[in-house]
């Protein structure tokens, strides 16, 4: 599978990773009666100390991941891909992030210090409503 | 350092010359065990997983094997340290001038008393192999945390005791009978009616006069400093629930055909408040299995068989604090009675139960748990891990510990030194239906890695420093002269008593110290130092 | 592995003995719990695969010289694989690829194999054949009334134990083929040995030259298709040939190919009297006989110190073997019986030979076959099958040792004593 500009988007890697996390929402009811009728969603996670960026896709009530590499930055950036939202971050922040285990000061703090990149947070955290449907 | 030729030749004489080996090859591999590298970086050595080399290891078959290997020791100024299945590093020895007498071929059931619902086991005979002699005759055996292919007879003798079925099976150094012991000058001792002239026998552990059982190993055991255990009588209990076992499949994913009346409960607490208050409730009315609280990934990891299964049980890494409850009957009446009482205090405290709504445990969890091979699974992660604190006390310590030790977790976390569990990782358990809790924290290490090994040595001995300066219980892993003699003082000088048993049975030091403590002024000292 | 995974590897035994019991849920009899006959024969922790694995990190770390007494401990093990099984089934260590790392660490530097091995692997360079027989002898069991076929494209592989010393088996399961209309031909005198005593034994170089000169004989030969009466050639040809070159024919074993032939209604079979048999499973054949999988995945730094394979690397614990082909020829096979031992399928006790100890340390090899008769005399079985000439060598010595009532059978004499008489001979064209 590869999108328009010829880049793989087998969720390799990282994106593998979510891709294996979120792929039971699929064949959750809450889930799907929730997003049947949303807007489509995509939603870009890049882990920085990894090799591929993972993008959500939530369309129609289904979710899939594509895998993006990260090198060159270029492959990532919003033409390309046309996400709504983007995060940035460790794979360690990451897993915090997706467990809630990151504590609101931390977050600030680690948005000041670049750690964390998000662009259009509204987005990102509709995300975090998604992995809700999971517990 | 080499055995001498004719000490060799006395030891070939006892066991013969197929049981006794002191090539280099072979006691190297003996010195090495699963956290020496720790002990070793705790006690400011290098970070090697080896211990200081015995002189050789050494097979007996029989109690008179161990009275002829003791006195042998005794007579030519060495040292012994027995071992049964022998994981962990208090099963090394401290000093190169040590045999070590591995009971490997003391492995029988000596006798199954069903009436009186007790065991009698040797050194070598595994929880496992125990279990499934009494599983036929619908009775069940306290297996210590470290899984089932360990030894009862050493749980109950020489080292701990909790487990994960600890409520229903309470802990080992509660569950010792009757005892064989050979002293560290050679003499055999049996303890309680074992010891009686006339119609010997292991049910009552201990006779007139003082209770040797305490002094034999107290809360955490001699860990082979008092002697060798040759034989046990140990407590047995009702199999909890139907005895047709049943697992299907191909390793590793193995499926079991889970019995009728058995029942996961996985409640996510939130709050060590809610937690504590609901975990007493259960035990109050003593319908539990097992009873344990866990952390997000100590939980998911029971139910899985890698660290991808590990992470990819989404649901459980979400918990707050999480407890996990296994229920089971033997009769439909006394299991819907158990489930009534279940769904009671769920519904007292708005708690609810996960298993079978938002996760379904595979098959093969009620097998593990069962069989409690669950503890291994804390290998999954990182390959290695570590408790520490260990504590034995009230519930309410046992949570102040789990909650206080956070911050000084994290500080490794921090550094990387230790993997990160958000500093939570914890299995807390009661004994006896909550008359007794435990609570240790398990640190996820790698051990290949010396920085990971100086952090993990280093948060131990922080641990150490909090569980006597806030009071965080009687913790495991206080032993050994250095760390008696730091913690006495504190304690009553507990260690000045401890030093006079070891005088009292052991003025020669010839039962190897390092994990227990050494008489004042012995020819033979420990860690080290001159012989 | 690499070496560097090699030299992290042997670091990280956690000395928990798991690998001396078959997986602790299968454990269903006190006397049958234990998977290493090292440890069950030897009982120093060394003989265990962890102790193996401890005493390859005592080299590598430059405390213990690779020595005799190394060697001896290294070759005191039939390298079945049990330890591997129980370790791999929460672990991630590999301790029978490093028991084999360790063979090829002691004859690379002159100290292994030991010198009973060597004695085979020179004999097996002069005559093609461990036994050191003639050559010109490999085909002396074929029976003047078994038909093979020049111009077929299956052959059967019959290895040097059949042609030699297990002839019975050879000659069964030829049998057997014809009874079936199976065409097939025989390598003749081209055949030697697959290897699998001199990979076993550490000699990886000498192992390559066999494993070249064997591939280009299939190649010339122009069969598509080689069925092999004996685990150790199937293993070889299946898993270890593989990882050296590429194979250029399919490889099935002898119990799959009956299976088939029995599914395909090629064989019938005749009423006899009832008969209670135990299978016994080969390592080569089950927990050995898994292919090595190729995983292109990638490896993900979730947490310092943690990493996932993405997607999950399968691990090699022996699910992937032949357990089932077997066991279904044995239960069509008109009032024949089976009943399982406690130890099978991918936690098998070993039958003792293999790994070069019957060679090297007959002793255990015996004792080992002895442990393994008794277990099958406990399920009051009458008759123990195995699918292997190595395991029917040294269980049949084990029976005649321990004077037992037990008959042994390959399964290629049950099928062919099964087989109506009116097939004997059959569709020969």
């Amino acid at each position: 599978m590869e999108n328009k500009q010829g880049i793989q988007l087998v969720p390799r890697g990282f994106a593998g990773v979510i891709a294996r996390q979120v792929e039971p929402l699929n064949s959750s009811p809450a889930f799907k009666q929730a997003f049947k009728n949303a807007k489509p969603l995509r939603i870009l996670l890049n882990a920085t100390n990894a090799d591929h960026a993972a993008l959500i896709v939530v369309e129609n009530g289904n979710i899939h991941v594509e895998g993006i590499p990260n090198k060159p930055t270029s492959n990532l950036a919003r033409k390309n891909t046309r996400w709504d939202g983007f995060l940035s971050c460790t794979t360690r922040t990451f897993l915090e992030l997706a467990l809630g285990r990151l504590p609101i000061v931390k977050m600030l703090t680690k948005l000041l210090s670049g750690e964390i990149k998000i662009t259009n947070i509204v987005k990102v955290l509709q995300f975090q409503k998604i992995m809700a449907y999971l517990a | 350092m080499a055995l001498e030729k004719d000490v060799f030749a006395e030891l070939v004489a006892i066991v013969g010359q197929a049981n006794i080996d002191d090539s280099d090859a072979m006691t190297d591999v003996y010195a090495y065990n699963w956290c020496m590298e720790v002990v070793n970086k705790m006690e400011g050595k290098e970070p090697l997983p080896y211990s200081p080399r015995p002189l050789a290891v050494v097979l007996p078959a029989s109690t008179e094997e161990v009275v002829g290997i003791v006195k042998t020791c005794n007579q030519h100024g060495l040292t012994f340290k027995a071992q049964s299945t022998g994981l962990g590093p208090w099963n090394n020895p401290s000093t190169e001038n040590c045999i070590i007498v591995d009971l490997r071929r003391m492995n029988k059931i000596i006798a199954i008393d069903e009436e009186s619902m007790l065991a009698v086991v040797e050194p070598y005979v595994s929880g496992a192999q125990l279990q499934v002699e009494l599983m036929s005759r619908g009775l069940n055996c306290h297996m210590p945390g470290a899984g089932p292919q360990v030894s009862p007879l050493a749980s109950a003798t020489s080292m701990s005791g909790p487990g994960f079925t600890s409520p229903s099976t309470g802990h080992s150094a509660r569950n010792v009978l009757g005892v064989e012991w050979v002293l560290p000058d050679g003499q055999v001792l049996k303890l309680g009616a074992a010891g009686l002239e006339h119609e010997p026998d292991w049910y009552s552990g201990d006779g007139p006069g003082p209770s040797l059982r305490g002094i034999m190993r107290g809360l955490h055991g001699a860990k082979s400093g008092l002697g060798i255990f040759t034989k046990v009588g140990i407590k047995l209990f009702p199999f909890p629930c139907d005895v047709n076992w049943n697992v299907t499949g191909l390793s590793p994913d193995y499926q079991f055909e889970k019995p009728d009346l058995m029942k996961w409960y996985i409640v996510d607490c939130k709050t060590y408040k809610r937690a504590k208050a609901f975990v007493q409730r259960v035990e109050e009315h003593e319908v539990a299995f097992m009873c344990s609280v866990l952390s997000n990934f100590g939980l998911s990891a029971i139910f899985a068989n890698s660290i991808e299964k590990l992470l990819g049980n989404t649901v459980l890494a979400m918990t707050k604090v999480p407890v996990v409850i296994l229920i089971a009957g033997r009769t439909k009446r006394e299991f819907e009675y158990k489930v009534k009482v279940m769904t009671s205090i769920l519904d007292e405290h708005g708690l609810e139960n996960m298993a079978g709504t938002k996760f379904e445990p595979p098959s093969i969890s009620y097998a593990e748990a069962l069989r409690s091979n669950l503890g291994l699974h804390g290998f999954i992660a990182t390959g290695a891990f570590q408790s520490s604190h260990g504590i034995m006390d009230t519930l309410g310590v046992c949570f102040k510990a789990t909650k206080q030790n956070i911050p000084v977790k994290m500080k490794y976390i921090n550094s990387e030194q230790i993997a990160n569990d958000f500093g939570e990782a914890v299995w807390s358990t009661s004994f006896e239906h909550g008359h007794m809790f435990h609570a240790e924290m398990l640190t996820l290490y790698d051990q290949t890695n010396p920085d990971s090994v100086t952090g993990v040595a280093d948060y131990f001995n922080d641990c150490n420093q909090m569980d006597l300066l806030q009071h965080l219980g009687i913790p495991f892993f206080i032993d050994g002269d250095e760390r008696h003699d730091w913690y006495g003082p504190s304690c009553s000088n507990y260690n000045a008593w401890l030093r006079q048993i070891k005088e009292a049975l052991d003025p020669a030091c010839t039962a190897d110290a390092g994990f227990y403590i050494s008489p004042r002024n012995s020819k033979k000292q420990v860690k080290d130092k001159e012989v | 592995m690499t070496s560097e995974e090699y030299a992290r590897m042997v670091k990280r035994c956690l000395r928990c003995s798991i690998c001396k019991w078959i997986p602790q849920v299968q454990i269903k009899n006190a006397k049958h719990a234990t998977i290493c006959p090292s440890m069950d024969y030897y009982n120093f922790h060394a003989y265990s695969g962890g102790g193996k694995l401890i005493l390859a990190n005592s080299i590598e770390t430059g405390r213990i010289p690779l020595s005799e007494t190394v060697r001896d401990i290294v070759y005191k093990c039939t390298a079945c694989g049990g330890c591997s099984v129980s370790c791999k089934h929460l672990n991630t260590l590999e301790p029978l690829e490093v028991i084999q790392l360790l063979r090829e660490k002691l004859v690379a530097s002159g100290v292994g194999p030991m010198p009973r091995q060597q004695e085979y692997i020179d004999a097996i360079k002069r005559t093609g054949n461990p036994y050191d027989e003639p050559a010109s002898q490999r085909m002396n069991w074929l029976p003047d009334d078994v038909k093979t076929h020049d111009d077929a494209d299956i052959a059967y592989f019959v290895g040097c134990t059949s042609s030699y010393r297990r002839k019975e088996i050879a000659i069964a399961t030829a049998r057997v083929l014809n009874a079936a209309g199976t065409r097939f031909k025989l390598f003749g005198s081209n055949e030697s040995c697959c290897g699998s005593p001199v990979l076993r034994a550490g000699d990886v170089e000498s192992f390559k030259e066999l494993v070249g000169r064997n591939i280009d004989m299939f190649t010339a030969s122009g069969v598509k298709k080689i069925i092999a009466s004996c685990a150790g050639c199937y293993d070889m040809f299946k898993v270890e040939y593989p990882r050296f070159e590429k194979m250029p024919v399919d490889i099935v074993s002898a119990s799959e190919y009956f299976n088939e032939l029995i599914d395909g209604g090629k064989l019938v079979f005749k009423d006899q009297e009832p008969i209670t048999v135990t299978y016994h499973d080969p390592c080569h054949l089950g927990r050995g006989a898994e292919p090595y999988i190729d995983w292109d995945g990638d490896v993900v730094q979730m947490l310092p110190m943690v990493s996932l394979n993405v997607p999950e690397k399968p691990k090699r614990c022996g699910a992937g073997g032949v357990y089932e082909a077997p066991r279904r020829v044995i239960t069509r096979l008109p009032g024949v019986q089976l009943v399982e031992m406690d130890r099978i399928k991918e936690y098998s006790y070993c039958c003792g030979a293999g790994g070069g100890v019957k060679s090297a340390f007959p002793d255990f090899a015996l004792h080992t076959g002895q442990t393994r008769i008794t277990e099958a005399e406990s399920t009051g079985a009458t008759c123990i099958v195995s699918a292997c000439p190595f395991c029917s060598s040294n269980l049949q010595d084990a029976i005649t040792e321990s004077k037992s009532q037990l008959q042994y059978k390959d399964i290629a004499e049950l099928i062919y004593d099964s087989i109506d008489p009116s097939m004997s001979g059959q569709n020969n064209e």
